[in-house]
């Protein structure tokens, strides 16, 4: 959870123009988003015929429309405060890390059925560690492969969870 | 009294040795994942779903008992140690207890806590045994457009008036909404949103929403700024962690307040136990600033003791308010809920007939939960203290493996993995811009129900719009929610002026 004080870190000093919030346009930009792919699906959407009159579509409607407001309120909201509110303060985020933490996750689904629990639980613990920080990569490694491990006999052997064995197929 | 004899029952049930292990393991683990920073209650009992996968419905409900109440307590632990509230609920019970703990007095500040927490949670409990068989008779007497209005007020309690910003508010729940409504429509046999996948014709799991928005949203977050200098500090503690004579006798009529003040949040959905805290803090410090010897600011104890028993009194009427109305008041509720539907059991006034003999162990197991945390935190808080010092590069590794694993157990499918990552993004990405989570997950558990009884209402009266507001219920249930709108209107605006 963000607490107070963690967010009062972020602010950290800023200069420049005064330009639109940021923040409030990422989040209108999901927004949109959600309400275009709403109202895609509600556009190709097969309603059988049998349907009685509060149909499929009616609560979606409902919801798209409500994002779409939402849409408008929060650009509204970026324009209005931004020459009160200072931008995002971009020297303080690490995209880096954030990215390389994704392409790490997305490494492990890719790789999961092929490789098996082990070798991709290994990897994605390696990554996420190393994207944080960590730099004692010999000994990340084995205590990536441990904690795999660990989690393939606990779960797999003994309660009996599904998880891929993968190349290794020893479970 | 039927009730005290169904209770036995249930004791019965949750006192043989497997199921005390299950309660003990599931307190422990919840205090654990509680302890971790940015991870709550309601990751806990998340995160510990696939773990109950292999034991029968009564073991699995036992084990949660444990996960539920040992979650909350280790929220308190890291605000009381590190200033860092492991979860919204824990923060106003942190301003005097970080205070006690930089003045030497970190144990007693654990120990208050925790029999704060035994207290409320206690009453609250006793409270559900005696009376839910009574709330979910009356509960019957809710029909479709009873049901659509509590969710409504759910919605715009969570999204309105407990969060910062109606804007955000709304902005976290129409996410929400979207994401409930992908799958098969259930009335229509219709499919809605699901891009052709035949994974997602059963919906997006709220498990999958859950661990992406709170687990993998926090790490992303963490990782996207760690280069700001840390100023939390662990405070070192040692000494005995119970409380004198004086220190009980001062504690003890706080703890009562406070629980005063938990016990009626449980039942209303407002999300959670954050406004009870906040009124128990508040009422303790007015109190003492008429005292001789006003404490406030140097670690009061009454501070740390009201806002606990608050917190844990609403946690335990949240639990009734899930058995017997079906209703999940807050986001550690509402996973829960999920665990039941998990196990093809609909929580609400037909499960107390159903599955009798599970709810009755599930309510006895809270008791014993209480009692197994006393004994496991009152020694032993310092300890979990030591999880804070794991390298945050390895912890949040864990927490990452975790995430995949829990995610992957539940369903084998890779759809669910994907989804996992994109949430987990917009998970970040609310963080980084103070958009509240909860009225995310009440949306996608509190959605589907929503959308049905709207429906069915609409169905039964052909579509007259007088008939959501015809009953006597419904009307009080929109009194309440445009009372409480007034009161954030008013606090608000008051706020303003300050």
């Amino acid at each position: 959870m963000t607490t107070k004080n963690e967010t009062d870190e972020l602010t950290v000093e800023t200069t420049g123009e005064p330009g639109p919030r940021a923040g409030s346009l990422a989040v209108a930009g999901v927004v949109l988003g959600v309400a275009l792919y709403l109202t895609y699906g509600l556009i190709t959407m097969n309603v059988p015929d049998a349907a009685d009159s509060p149909g499929p579509r009616f609560f979606p409607v409902l919801v798209a429309g409500l994002a779409y407001l939402l849409v408008i309120a929060l650009v509204v909201d970026a324009f209005r405060h931004r020459t009160r509110e200072t931008p995002e303060p971009r020297t303080a985020t690490d995209w880096k890390a954030v990215a390389g933490i994704v392409a790490t996750l997305v490494v492990f689904t890719l790789l999961l059925r092929p490789l098996g629990w082990m070798l991709a639980g290994t990897l994605l613990f390696w990554g996420v560690a190393t994207f944080l920080g960590s730099r004692r990569h010999v000994f990340d490694a084995g205590l990536a492969l441990g904690v795999a491990s660990i989690v393939q006999l606990i779960f797999s052997a003994g309660l009996g969870l599904n998880l891929p064995a993968g190349i290794l197929g020893v479970f | 009294m039927d009730q005290l004899a169904n209770l036995a029952g249930g004791f019965a049930t949750a006192l043989t040795p497997i199921n005390i292990l299950w309660v003990f393991l599931g307190a422990l683990m919840g205090t654990a994942v509680g302890v971790l920073p940015g991870l709550g209650s309601a990751m806990a009992v998340a995160l510990l779903l696939p773990v109950t996968f292999s034991l029968d419905p009564t073991g699995a409900f036992i084990m949660f008992a444990g996960v539920y109440y040992g979650g909350l307590f280790g929220d308190s632990i890291t605000g009381i140690l590190l200033n860092t509230p492991g979860n919204s609920t824990a923060i106003a019970g942190t301003f005097e207890g970080h205070k006690m703990a930089l003045a030497g007095r970190a144990p007693q500040a654990l120990a208050t806590s925790a029999i704060g927490a035994f207290t409320g949670g206690l009453i609250a409990t006793t409270l559900v045994a005696l009376f839910s068989p009574l709330l979910a008779e009356a509960a019957t007497a809710f029909g479709p457009a009873e049901f659509f209005a509590l969710t409504v007020l759910a919605f715009v309690a969570t999204a309105a008036i407990v969060a910062d910003s109606v804007l955000k508010g709304l902005t976290a729940l129409a996410i929400g909404l979207a994401i409930a409504m992908v799958g098969i429509d259930t009335q229509t046999g219709a499919l809605r949103f699901t891009g052709g996948l035949p994974e997602l014709f059963d919906g997006i799991s709220v498990l999958v929403v859950t661990v992406g928005l709170l687990a993998l949203g926090e790490v992303l977050y963490i990782a996207s700024k760690r280069r700001h200098p840390s100023s939390d500090r662990l405070v070192e503690n040692s000494g005995r962690p119970f409380l004198s004579r004086r220190e009980f006798r001062e504690a003890l009529p706080a703890w009562l307040r406070g629980t005063g003040f938990g016990i009626p949040f449980g039942v209303i959905p407002v999300g959670g136990s954050e406004i009870p805290t906040f009124l128990a803090y508040g009422n303790e410090r007015r109190l003492d600033r008429k005292s001789r010897n006003p404490q406030f600011g140097k670690g009061a104890i009454r501070g740390v003791a009201g806002p606990e028993a608050a917190g844990n009194a609403t946690a335990g009427t949240a639990m009734g308010a899930l058995l017997t109305l079906g209703l999940p008041t807050s986001a550690t509720a509402a996973i829960l809920l999920a665990a039941f539907q998990q196990y093809g059991l609909q929580p609400g006034p037909l499960l107390f007939d159903r599955a009798g003999d599970l709810v009755w162990a599930l309510i006895a197991s809270l008791f014993v939960g209480l009692v197994v945390l006393l004994v496991l935190n009152l020694p032993f808080a310092p300890l979990w203290a030591q999880l804070l010092r794991i390298p945050k590069p390895y912890l949040y590794a864990g927490i990452c493996t975790f995430a995949v694993l829990g995610t992957y157990a539940a369903s084998s499918s890779l759809v669910d993995l994907a989804l996992l990552i994109g949430i987990g993004l917009v998970g970040f990405l609310m963080r980084r811009h103070d958009i509240p989570l909860a009225p995310v997950l009440i949306a996608v558990i509190l959605g589907p129900l929503a959308e049905t009884e709207m429906r069915r209402t609409l169905a039964i009266n052909e579509g007259d719009l007088g008939s959501f507001v015809a009953g006597p219920i419904t009307i009080v249930i929109y009194a309440v929610l445009l009372l409480g709108i007034a009161g954030a209107i008013w606090t608000k605006t008051r706020r303003a002026a300050a």
